[in-house]
């Protein structure tokens, strides 16, 4: 399993380097931004008394953990995209051949992948918690995001659980075609709440953050998100066992959507 | 002594020296958990230098990276393991209530238990519930330490010692790396008698205990990811249970900060270490299995 986990390494190294990049670039400029547009009188009084004062955090706190928030989402995105595209690769049917003939059969390539995976999901917790302790400590305010990364990485188990049968099952082909129907009911299911739903989290852009943070991380928790929150991970969990064991069945009868 | 053991008792030191070293260096010069960058960043710094130690010290001593105990290795006990290491959901929550039943009132205890359920269900076991959850992914931070503690001290220990002893030597060098954190008033506060000896006392028992828990999920999983996973939960958890009903009735909180903890703990202690005991022996088994088929050849 190490050996086909480097060599996915090898096979996306170029992708790492630009996620890779994209990371740095954008944690830099959300950095820089804040410092910019932070009071510099308050930026020199970092650390003191003031700073932890209640209208100062009202002003300055959304800000700043909306801006976690955004970076958080920066990794999720760019550790999802690497992630799914580990699906595609390795699609030779003499490749596939010589899998199946090992004594673990296609055990260890599917071990692999969701290793791979898991893999990412962790390192898209390390960054922003890396992040979050690094920008809380420079800008000395108690910014706590640690719930919605979490999430996150559940969220993106989740997807990986549902797409990588579909992929193992049918080829890449018909798994990316599967996949769209999959994202066209989620965006139609968008529509509809957009349509009929409460839209006053949107009333204001500039408080778009805030409601956000409040609405899933703060004091304006409602029960519905605690229940979606709490839910979430054990489904995802479940998905991911049971997606990993169907993958492991199905791969010999994918071979054969195999182009070449 | 023979050459092998001194190589060995030289690598030990050496971690010890470097897992040390930021603690007691970082946390009597920058302050304990302050609010400026200096001390969070050296909170970053102390909570990862066992890990930091462990490839420090593999490196000056061109150690390599045998036997790093990260990978999992198949077998039928490394599902055990990570079941195992969810133990501490249920005993830091029991030891919490335990606490507070011993030190308060008990009927209290159940009141505010059953009020809490009854007024909002949905909002408190959906917090635990996401939360200890949430302790899985979050178990990264606690590599930090466990891939130093049981990842390599524990092991090199048992090259020296008979292994109760490498446990009881892990488990004090384990519990006094607190110490800066202690003296600061982290776990048991400052208002105790015998402060702050009583709380290095305590926490290096409960290190010891805990240490043989986490010691044999290592052993049998081959990998110390079922420790991180039971480190972060017994972290998190107990903090939680005590956050909730404190938030539920804040009369709860008893005089003695250290009371509450150092009862608290004990039910994760006593299972942490009958689990450690009695985890079943498989490899022992094996090994005099074999010792069997030789003398019956």
């Amino acid at each position: 399993m190490l050996g086909i986990l480097y060599a996915e390494w090898v096979r996306y190294r170029k992708w790492f380097w630009i996620g890779g990049a994209v990371i740095l670039l954008y944690s830099v400029m959300s950095f820089m931004v804040f410092g910019q547009w932070l009071d510099p009188i308050l930026l020199q009084n970092r650390g003191t008394e003031y700073c932890y004062e209640e209208m100062f955090l009202s002003e300055y706190l959304s800000v700043a953990n909306s801006i976690c928030m955004s970076m958080c989402l920066v990794y999720f995105v760019v550790t999802s995209i690497l992630a799914l595209q580990s699906i595609k690769a390795d699609e030779r049917k003499a490749w596939a051949h010589f899998v199946i003939s090992t004594p673990q059969c296609a055990k260890s390539l599917i071990d692999a992948k969701y290793t791979y995976t898991l893999l990412l999901g962790v390192a898209m917790c390390v960054l922003s918690y890396l992040f979050e302790t690094v920008f809380s400590a420079w800008y000395c305010m108690p910014v706590n995001v640690t719930a919605l990364y979490m999430l996150l990485f559940f969220v993106q188990l989740l997807i990986f659980a549902i797409c990588m049968p579909f992929d193992v099952r049918f080829g890449s082909k018909l798994g990316a075609n599967v996949r769209l129907i999959l994202f066209v009911a989620m965006a139609f299911l968008a529509l509809v709440y957009f349509l009929f739903g409460d839209l006053a989290i949107f009333d204001d852009a500039e408080l778009f953050g805030e409601k956000l943070y409040n609405s899933l991380l703060g004091e304006g928790q409602s029960k519905t998100v605690t229940i979606v929150m709490a839910v979430l991970p054990y489904l995802s969990m479940a998905a991911y066992g049971l997606s990993y064991l169907y993958s492991c069945k199905a791969y010999v009868k994918g071979v054969a959507y195999f182009d070449n | 002594m023979t050459t092998e053991k001194k190589q060995t008792l030289y690598r030990v030191i050496l971690y010890t020296l470097f897992a040390y070293l930021p603690t007691y260096i970082l946390i009597p010069v920058f302050g304990y958990a302050e609010d400026d960058f200096a001390s969070k960043m050296s909170m970053l710094l102390i909570s990862f230098s066992p890990m930091l130690a462990n490839i420090l010290t593999r490196l000056i001593t061109r150690e390599g990276k045998t036997d790093l105990r990260i990978a999992v290795k198949r077998g039928r006990q490394t599902p055990l393991c990570f079941v195992l290491s969810l133990l501490p959901i249920v005993f830091c929550t029991v030891g919490v209530i335990v606490s507070f039943c011993v030190l308060k009132n008990s009927k209290m205890v159940f009141d505010t238990l059953h009020t809490m359920l009854k007024s909002d269900i949905v909002n408190h076991v959906g917090t635990f519930a996401y939360t200890a959850a949430f302790c899985i992914p979050l178990a990264f931070i606690y590599f930090g330490e466990e891939f130093g503690w049981r990842g390599y001290l524990t092991p090199k220990l048992c090259e020296l010692l008979p292994k109760p002893a490498a446990h009881i030597v892990s488990g004090m060098i384990w519990g006094l790396w607190h110490a800066p954190m202690i003296a600061n008033g982290h776990n048991f506060g400052k208002d105790y008698d015998f402060f702050p000896w009583a709380g290095y006392g305590v926490m290096c028992l409960f290190c010891i205990c805990m240490g043989v828990f986490f010691t044999t999920l290592t052993e049998r999983s081959g990998s110390v990811l079922p420790a991180c996973i039971a480190h972060s939960l017994n972290n998190n958890i107990y903090s939680l249970v005590l956050l909730l009903l404190l938030a539920a009735d804040p009369a709860l909180m008893p005089e003695s900060q250290f009371a509450l903890a150092s009862l608290g703990i004990v039910p994760m202690a006593l299972c942490a270490l009958i689990v450690g005991l009695l985890l079943p022996q498989k490899r022992r088994l094996g090994a005099d299995a074999g010792k069997t088929a030789e003398a019956a050849s």
